[in-house]
């Protein structure tokens, strides 16, 4: 554009400044996993000159990071599955039935987004671990999710509104629709933008939960996830600083693969703060 | 319409199921000497008693109050950035993406990065002895007066982003035209920020600022448990950790319960000061065109 004011050097010198802040701590990650213990001794604030992957094959064996990983991609993938459908089906009928009665009821299910997960998690896992399901991949999947369906029927209600019309309902349902053959013929195919940003958060979100790992999952080590195995292996004594940022190497890679995957659809989703 | 209740009721019984309903049940346990595993005894609210003549409890309490001094760094931080990257910077939308990389990543990961960074014998302080600069050497997380102040950094680093992005949409709504006039009225860069920018967005502020609060009493655990496992003492204990605590490590059900009760009611009343804030504005502004 013609219009544009010319490129500030001083402005952008800042931003390149601030951006560095939230670089180095990743460098110093990849850093201090691949150079041996020694060279870190004699140098920890400075450049590494002895490179290993010792480190990173260790960490590897002591959490068990490969099953820790199966373990996570489930409960996330879980997570998703759950989370989407039935905030999807819910924010649907929030869009077709707007009476006073829905209105609270739809109220009521969003706000349950400010509920501390420590307060419902803990009758949740004495319920669970009675019913002898503590340390269960799939019950940690289904809360996982379950923890972002008032966050979902908020988006997709609010993409609904944008996207589907009265109108368009009206004139399906003249054609002989009934609600159900509406969600699935309409609804669902328009709102594939809005699936695209509720499954990348709600992914990125259950992969790096500890909170629900560590009270559901915490008495059963083969079902730990990443994040529970990596800090799990980093409160032992005996691991030392290039393993813990090995293990914690490993539980950030598949999030970065997510990241740059889905980075439009993450912004959308985080930007509808600013629409409420 | 009619057998549309199969699109509400699964999302509506697993809410209530998992977490409406167990609100009402930890209610009701903490007037017990609860025990999960055998039986419990009523106790009235003598939970409540133990848990507000405790002093650990007041000093959790307090630290909650605490963080929240970081609120006008968490708000005005990134609305400043999201202004300053609003025109006439170079690569404007990467630097965005880095800011928000945080956002994606596990608090407690992040966690482990930042806690060998800031150990004692960690790359910060070895970065400052390098520069000669010894003695801004500190233990960052195991001083109680810098255990604090550092959380609070570690919120605005992982929560940066993910403000400048919301700024960033809502500064792209306002119009143009007022920018453009303000400018040609003789307003520098900070009067546009604080007379124009300002007042266009300002919903989108308080909203922002209310996230950040529930925030604080919400998303805290996997910070401070990898962090700084509360400690030392008590000092950067939050209420969520204390809970879990209370109940996965040491048992203490029955006050376990009673907190979490006084956590679920005190951020109840988040909302009703950002409502009472909105409805004053609207009065004053109100006033104002009068």
């Amino acid at each position: 554009m013609s219009d544009q004011p010319p490129i500030s050097i001083a402005r952008t010198l800042i931003a390149f400044l601030i951006a560095v802040l939230f670089v180095l701590p990743f460098l110093f990650l990849i850093a201090t996993a691949l150079r041996t213990p020694a060279d870190f001794a004699l140098n920890p604030g400075g450049l590494p000159v002895a490179f290993t992957t010792a480190n990173l094959q260790e960490a590897w064996v002591a959490a068990n990071l490969g099953r820790a990983l199966l373990v996570t991609l489930a409960v996330a993938v879980i997570a998703c599955i759950v989370c989407v459908a039935v905030a999807l089906a819910a924010a649907f009928w929030f869009r077709v039935n707007d009476s006073r009665f829905a209105r609270h009821v739809r109220t009521l299910m969003i706000s349950g987004y400010a509920i501390p997960a420590i307060a419902w998690l803990i009758p949740v896992f004495v319920i669970v671990a009675r019913g002898g399901l503590a340390g269960n991949v799939v019950v940690a999947g289904v809360l996982n999710g379950v923890s972002s369906v008032p966050f979902a029927i908020y988006f997709f209600h609010t993409y609904f509104l944008q996207v589907l019309s009265k109108d368009l309902l009206d004139a399906a349902t003249l054609d002989g629709a009934g609600p159900l053959t509406c969600f699935r013929r309409i609804a669902v195919p328009l709102a594939r933008p809005a699936i695209a940003s509720v499954v990348a958060l709600v992914f990125v979100w259950s992969f790096g939960d500890l909170l629900i790992a560590a009270t559901i999952l915490q008495s059963n080590p083969d079902n730990y996830t990443l994040p529970l195995a990596a800090t799990t292996l980093a409160t032992k004594e005996s691991v030392n600083l290039q393993g813990q940022a090995a293990a914690a190497l490993v539980a950030l890679v598949p999030v970065l693969f997510v990241f740059a995957l889905a980075q439009k659809s993450l912004a959308s989703g985080f930007g509808a703060l600013s629409e409420k | 319409m009619r057998n549309t209740w199969l699109l509400l009721g699964p999302a509506l019984a697993l809410e209530l199921a998992v977490l409406f309903l167990p609100l009402f049940y930890i209610g009701f346990r903490s007037l017990y000497d609860w025990n999960p595993a055998g039986t419990s005894e009523f106790v009235g609210f003598e939970n409540y008693y133990w848990l507000f003549t405790d002093p650990d409890f007041w000093e959790i309490v307090g630290n909650q109050l605490f963080y929240l001094l970081g609120l006008p760094l968490w708000v005005l931080a990134p609305l400043a950035v999201a202004y300053l990257l609003r025109e006439s910077v170079w690569c404007a939308g990467l630097l965005r993406s880095i800011y928000f990389l945080p956002a994606v990543m596990s608090p407690a990961i992040v966690g482990l990065v930042f806690r060998s960074l800031l150990s004692t014998d960690g790359s910060v302080n070895a970065a400052l002895d390098g520069m000669g600069l010894g003695s801004w050497t500190q233990s960052w997380l195991t001083h109680p007066d810098w255990v604090k102040p550092v959380v609070i950094l570690m919120v605005l680093w992982a929560g940066f982003g993910t403000g400048v992005l919301i700024f960033t949409s809502a500064f792209a709504a306002v119009p143009r035209d007022l920018f453009e006039a303000a400018k040609l009225d003789g307003a520098n860069f900070w009067q546009q920020f604080w007379y124009v920018a300002m007042p266009s967005i300002s919903n989108t502020v308080v909203l922002w600022t209310m996230y950040q609060i529930v925030a604080i009493f919400l998303f805290m655990f996997g910070w401070i448990y990898v962090l700084t496992g509360g400690g030392p003492g008590l000092a950067s204990a939050t209420m969520d950790f204390s809970i879990y605590q209370q109940f996965i490590r040491f048992g203490f059900y029955g006050t376990a319960a009673a907190q979490t009760v006084v956590l679920v009611l005190s951020i109840a009343l988040v909302p009703a000061i950002g409502y009472s804030i909105v409805a004053l504005q609207r009065q004053f502004t109100g006033a104002q065109n009068r």
